[in-house]
């Protein structure tokens, strides 16, 4: 059987199917995590709101959506798929999201929802509610030069002495055509997330020489109805900054049905400590991301 | 219990005036509303965040028809979770899922009132609302993929909202038997605004004072809802538009169209037309 390795979040992953998203890796005997395609029984439970499986089960945490996957997590180091569609995208796109965000919470891992770039060798996050760009300016930073760590999951540890680090997730950046229009990024081999939707997964060239970096600056988006072109940059006290990232765990609800909820608020308060916090207040506009990576980079060059 | 209370219509056409008028009536005894503290609908119950936590997967993956499929599920889940009528403003159609399942799930719905408008002057509005030339609204009414806060309307913590064409989304809730439904013209409100109002206070089994309805209707005209956004703004303007309560006229459109317009929206949308005795 042909099997497939990739690097992720400082770990190596060991497939029986291909997965576009993820850096490849060279094959090895010891992987962290082993993904195969199998059958996963699901009639002994419900539904959860129609179209939800999710259920701890003696061989580990179950997840599924209604028609199209289910998907057997045990022990952090082994993941089952069941596909129930044949659009290989969709699965994928639950595999690399929910997915992968439950299977880095049993990896002990603090997930936050965001993107994250390198500026002097420290890693500096850009979190904020969904559809905020996170992704649109993380691009516009690396076109600054500043090398691209993650586009969606953030995934954070913490060394002996409370310092926590984030891990280097993917090369691969997902953006919406509009967005890779205006920053003029289009590639010509870059593939649709889904066949129906305007949105492509472009590979970055970057090199990623680390696995980790030490985290620097939280930087939380935020909209407001400013004057096109301005922005305001507030800093954040400890608990304000708590709160933001209480805010932006990913998959918050995962943590508590798979008992790690006082893990990640100890890890979440760890953060607040230890890491610079800061408002971004900007305008609805999508066009001025480029405005806003250069804004990022003057504060952090202050 | 069924709480949900929706106050449904295509863009401009006198949704927001209904909402002001019955936030006067049942919480102020018809005194005058401050229009940037609407309580009535004036709430989002669904955002980007509320949507993708209760996913619990992202829904900026999904497609428009995956979107409505998903919708149903969160609209019927807030309606069995609330305790109390809760008064929700769309101007999404009542999409058919399948042979059984519309968006809006009537097993928790309590009443829609939908408020049409003569076609002819929602483009005059809906070229206002947007900014854009009268010709490229008339395009907007026929377009069936017409969506608010979609990925190419700048950043939103809305999920996108489907409106679909003006045709489609009358005869959306026009169709929707299953739901108890008032379907009001935006003319009669502006006609006989009384005797409306009267009718939908009966179907919320409040029935009122009609002197509370008529002090409401009279502190909410529209030259005074104007005065009011002149002073103070208002919050749920568009940025790209100057104003919000335009005129708020009925019959505008004879001074603001070609003829050639008026036919382009009478050929397209004629048979939903004539239905209502436009």
């Amino acid at each position: 059987m042909n099997l497939y390795y990739y690097k992720a979040y400082g770990l190596v992953f060991q497939s029986e199917f291909s997965i576009a998203g993820l850096t490849s890796e060279i094959a090895c005997e010891n992987p962290d995590v082993v993904l195969t395609i199998g059958t996963l029984d699901v009639t002994p439970y419900s539904l959860i709101k129609g179209f939800l499986i999710k259920e701890i089960t003696p061989e580990g945490f179950l997840y599924g959506i209604k028609d199209l996957a289910t998907f057997l997590l045990s022990d952090g180091n082994k993941v089952i798929v069941d596909p129930l569609t044949e659009e290989t995208e969709l699965w994928q796109m639950y595999l690399l999201g929910s997915v992968m965000g439950a299977l880095l919470q049993q990896n002990g891992f603090l997930t936050l929802h965001g993107s994250a770039f390198v500026f002097n060798n420290k890693a500096h996050l850009i979190l904020g509610a969904s559809g905020m760009g996170k992704s649109s300016i993380a691009m516009a930073l690396h076109q600054k030069g500043y090398e691209l760590l993650t586009d969606d999951i953030s995934a954070i540890k913490f060394d002996s002495n409370n310092k926590p680090y984030l891990f280097v997730a993917s090369k691969h950046i997902k953006l919406w055509e509009d967005a890779i229009e205006h920053l003029s990024t289009a590639q010509e081999d870059m593939a649709r997330v889904r066949e129906s939707l305007p949105k492509f997964r472009l590979l970055l060239d970057t090199t990623h020489d680390q696995v980790k970096y030490e985290l620097g600056n939280v930087f939380i988006l935020n909209i407001k109805r400013l004057p096109e072109g301005q922005f305001a940059f507030k800093h954040l006290n400890t608990m304000q900054l708590l709160r933001y990232l209480n805010q932006n765990v990913y998959r918050k609800k995962f943590l508590l049905d798979m008992g790690n909820q006082k893990d990640a608020f100890f890890m979440l308060s760890q953060l607040a400590n230890n890491a610079f916090g800061t408002l971004l207040n900007r305008t609805h506009s999508r066009t001025d991301v480029r405005l806003v990576a250069e804004k990022m980079e003057k504060f952090l060059k202050q | 219990m069924k709480h949900l209370i929706w106050i449904c219509s295509y863009p401009k056409s006198g949704n927001t005036w209904l909402r002001i008028l019955l936030d006067s009536i049942l919480l102020h005894d018809g005194n005058s509303v401050d229009i940037n503290r609407i309580e009535i609908a004036s709430r989002r119950i669904i955002k980007r965040n509320s949507f993708d936590e209760f996913l619990e997967f992202e829904s900026d993956g999904l497609t428009p028809t995956e979107i409505i499929y998903y919708k149903q599920k969160y609209y019927l889940d807030y309606g069995l979770k609330a305790t109390e009528d809760i008064f929700i403003k769309t101007h999404e159609a009542n999409w058919k899922i399948n042979e059984k399942l519309c968006l809006i799930p009537e097993e928790v719905t309590k009443l829609c009132v939908y408020i049409v408008r003569n076609p002819l002057d929602v483009v005059c509005s809906l070229a206002n609302y947007h900014a854009i030339a009268i010709d490229k609204a008339i395009q907007l009414l026929g377009d069936r993929n017409y969506t608010l806060f979609g990925p190419e309307d700048g950043i939103s913590y809305n999920v996108p909202v489907q409106v679909g064409d003006w045709s489609l989304n009358v005869s959306s809730w026009l169709n929707s038997k299953e739901l108890p439904l008032i379907f009001i013209k935006y003319e009669d409100l502006l006609n006989k605004p009384v005797e409306i109002l009267s009718g939908i206070m009966k179907g919320l089994n409040q029935p009122v004072d009609q002197s509370l309805i008529e002090s409401a209707v009279d502190n909410h005209k529209f030259s005074r809802l104007a005065n009011q956004e002149t002073t103070h703004g208002f919050f749920e303007r568009p940025r790209k538009t100057d104003v919000f309560f335009r005129k708020g006229q009925s019959g505008s459109w004879q001074e603001e169209l070609s003829t050639r317009q008026v036919d382009k929206v009478i050929n397209a949308h004629h048979k939903v037309i004539a239905q209502l005795g436009y």
